[in-house]
């Protein structure tokens, strides 16, 4: 009883400059926390803007092929510079039907960048896609020798034909934008197809 | 202001660091919201332009297509956007037009003759989830009416923002 009384009668404030101390402590430790936390996520953004900025490069490219009135083909080299940034982390690319993915490993953290094109893409070569085609239709789909099917028919089967194939950064992409024609009873129609390969 | 300098009774001075702390925290807040809000504002516009030169590349496709082709190259008929728009539109050439078309894309095309006097919505036939907004690109082309008339025109794509792009 004594002690209690002697606590409250004292007036050296000791406990007062206890608990202030410990808030600044404690708050001390939560800023500098949410500044490193910080620091950390506006890195992690730059390294995704980058990437996003890789995959938005091979996108163009292929859009600007996709969107050609005629059968074109062009080659991209990869920058680089730009990969230099990633050449001690491991940086896969992968083209599938629909989307263009680029992954980067970096310090464990798995970083991934991907865009859809705008026109429909088959990630093989002119010579396996002749190769598909005679297999399953007969004809090779060219001018030529136009597909007796619909159209929609063909799309299904060249789309679940599609997986994901990676792509080497250090050698170069051929992008090619071909026809395939079919042919039904009056019309023969046409479809473009944008393709992706090394 | 003279009296307050000249205190010196020091009833804030106890507190003094709890008061530079509590500064530090609001200041580091407010640092963080503007710097969260430019992140947005960045992203957005990167969104814009890229979505804008995807828009604009599907536009320049659809004009040079020989889906719309009229009596020559550079005209679009109106007869064949007819036959792709309103209620009456033929499912298998909308088909055939969209499916040149990734099906990740979303958008559709509206035709418009200058004068504003014809308008053409071509929009895929079953829509799903409601877009979250658009990107819009035009490009001008020469609308064939009929045989003898020729008219100068707008062709705008509308890219539709979708869950996997916000």
């Amino acid at each position: 009883m004594k002690r209690i009384s002697d606590l409250l009668q004292n007036e050296r404030a000791w406990v007062d400059f206890v608990l202030s101390k410990t808030a600044l402590i404690l708050a001390s430790v939560v800023v500098i926390a949410a500044i490193y936390h910080f620091a950390v996520t506006m890195n992690e953004v730059s390294q995704q803007r980058e990437l996003d900025m890789l995959s938005t490069e091979l996108l163009t490219y292929i859009d600007k092929v996709g969107s050609s009135p005629d059968e074109v083909n062009v080659t991209y080299t990869f920058n680089k510079e730009r990969f230099s940034n990633y050449q001690k982390q491991r940086t896969t690319i992968f083209i599938s039907g629909e989307y263009i993915v680029i992954n980067a490993d970096i310090d464990g953290r798995c970083i991934i960048s991907a865009k859809a094109p705008a026109f429909r893409v088959y990630p093989y070569s002119p010579s396996v896609l002749c190769d598909d085609l005679r297999s399953e239709y007969g004809s090779s789909g060219n001018i030529t020798e136009p597909i007796r099917a619909e159209h929609a028919d063909v799309i299904g089967y060249l789309t679940a034909r599609t997986g994901e194939v990676s792509i080497d950064t250090s050698d170069q992409v051929h992008i090619q934008k071909i026809f395939i024609y079919f042919v039904d009873d009056l019309n023969v129609e046409k479809i473009g197809y944008v393709l992706v390969y090394q | 202001m003279y009296w307050f300098t000249n205190d010196d009774r020091a009833i804030l001075e106890p507190q003094n660091d709890i008061f530079a702390t509590a500064l530090l925290v609001l200041g580091f807040v407010v640092f963080a919201c503007v710097a969260s809000k430019a992140y947005i504002a960045h992203q957005d516009s990167a969104f814009a332009l890229e979505s804008y030169e995807q828009a604009s590349l599907i536009a320049q496709s659809i004009a040079h297509s020989q889906m719309l082709q009229g009596s020559r190259q550079d005209l679009i008929s109106a007869e064949k956007l007819d036959a792709l728009s309103g209620q009456q539109a033929d499912i298998h050439a909308l088909s055939l037009f969209f499916d040149v078309f990734s099906p990740n894309v979303r958008f559709q095309v509206d035709v418009s003759t200058e004068d504003g006097e014809h308008i053409w919505h071509i929009h895929k036939p079953a829509s799903s989830t409601p877009p979250m907004g658009q990107i819009a690109a035009s490009v001008p082309v020469t609308l064939e009416l009929n045989p003898v008339q020729q008219v100068p025109g707008t062709l705008t794509v509308k890219l539709f923002k979708d869950m996997w792009n916000s």
